[in-house]
């Protein structure tokens, strides 16, 4: 099982690939396109990331010491970017989700890249999904 | 200019606001206040977006109101035409005589996601609801695409949008 920072390395090595944004584009959304589907009854206002421009739903279980992440999203890249955070964060410690820097969005260049908005939005992600790492590692 | 009104109830007003060019003399014990309409104009005017806007104007008025009307219906007319042969093309709002906007969706993108490909492409389109929520709902949908076509806009760039549209189209779908 890969650590957070190797998993950040790979990801980093992956978009070493393209030398163009357009082509970054494009595997940001082959991620989203790759990234299973939620039933529709589980789209519902609670699992709304609050601050994304578009719709963003996440899910998260607590296993043991670890946390399960799931997520879908109304617009594939929207949903291509939670795809990057869950290939990070799923099924690793909640304690070190919490305390996870996550050095890969700028070496990729993603946080320069977006638009305030969908920056604003990313954020808005990361936080949510290191707000259910937090409640979990402090109820174990 | 935002003071208009019945003079002696403007004499008789303060200011709201302090600033270069509202004021008549200052002690220690008291201020006054430059005349009408001078006390409500603090501070330096918008020199640079009057003659911004004048500039404009003449320029507008050199090519003419008509022919500016003209080439904006002619390039709507033409990307009406050849962006509806993209599959799953549709316009949200055909009014005969309409502004030259061309609202649209593409079936099975987002146009949040049309928006971004079609930035990194160099083409500018305004995405979301566009201020109009309540007619975004009687459509049942979420928001559109937006390109505008203003004088300075040419026929070739409307072929660059419809070619940058269908490759952000493939990616997306």
């Amino acid at each position: 099982m890969s650590t957070i920072a190797e998993k950040q390395a790979l990801l980093v090595e992956e978009f070493e690939f393209f030398d163009e944004w357009m082509d970054k584009y494009n595997h940001i959304i082959e991620m989203g396109k790759a990234l299973p589907a939620f039933e529709a009854g589980d789209k519902n206002e609670d699992l709304l990331v609050q601050g994304c421009q578009s719709k963003v739903w996440l899910k998260a279980e607590q296993q043991g010491t670890h946390v399960r992440f799931f997520a879908d999203a109304d617009a594939i890249i929207a949903k291509g970017i939670v795809a990057m955070l869950i290939d990070v964060f799923d099924n690793q410690p909640a304690v070190e989700i919490a305390a996870a820097d996550l050095v890969f969005l700028e070496k990729i260049g993603l946080k320069d890249h977006l638009s305030p908005t969908r920056a604003n939005g990313l954020m808005s992600m990361i936080k949510q999904m290191k707000f259910y790492a937090l409640a979990y590692s402090s109820a174990n | 200019m935002y003071s208009t009104g019945k003079r002696e109830r403007l004499e008789v007003l303060p200011p709201y606001q302090g600033g270069g060019e509202m004021i008549a003399t200052v002690t220690m014990e008291e201020s006054t206040y430059a005349a009408i309409p001078h006390k409500f104009e603090a501070g330096t005017p918008h020199i640079e977006g009057i003659i911004g806007f004048g500039a404009a104007l003449n320029f507008m008025n050199s090519v003419g109101i008509d022919a500016i009307a003209a080439h904006e219906t002619a390039l709507l007319d033409y990307a009406t035409k050849t962006l509806s042969s993209i599959d799953g093309f549709r316009i949200i709002g055909t009014a005969a005589n309409k502004a030259s906007v061309l609202s649209f969706l593409v079936e099975g993108t987002h146009p949040y996601d049309l928006g971004v490909l079609l930035d990194q492409q160099g083409i500018a389109v305004r995405t979301g609801q566009h201020c109009t929520q309540p007619i975004m709902d009687q459509f049942c949908i979420a928001g559109t695409a937006r390109a505008s076509f203003a004088m300075y806009n040419t026929f070739e760039e409307i072929d660059l949008f419809k070619a940058a549209l269908e490759r952000a189209v493939t990616m997306l779908r």
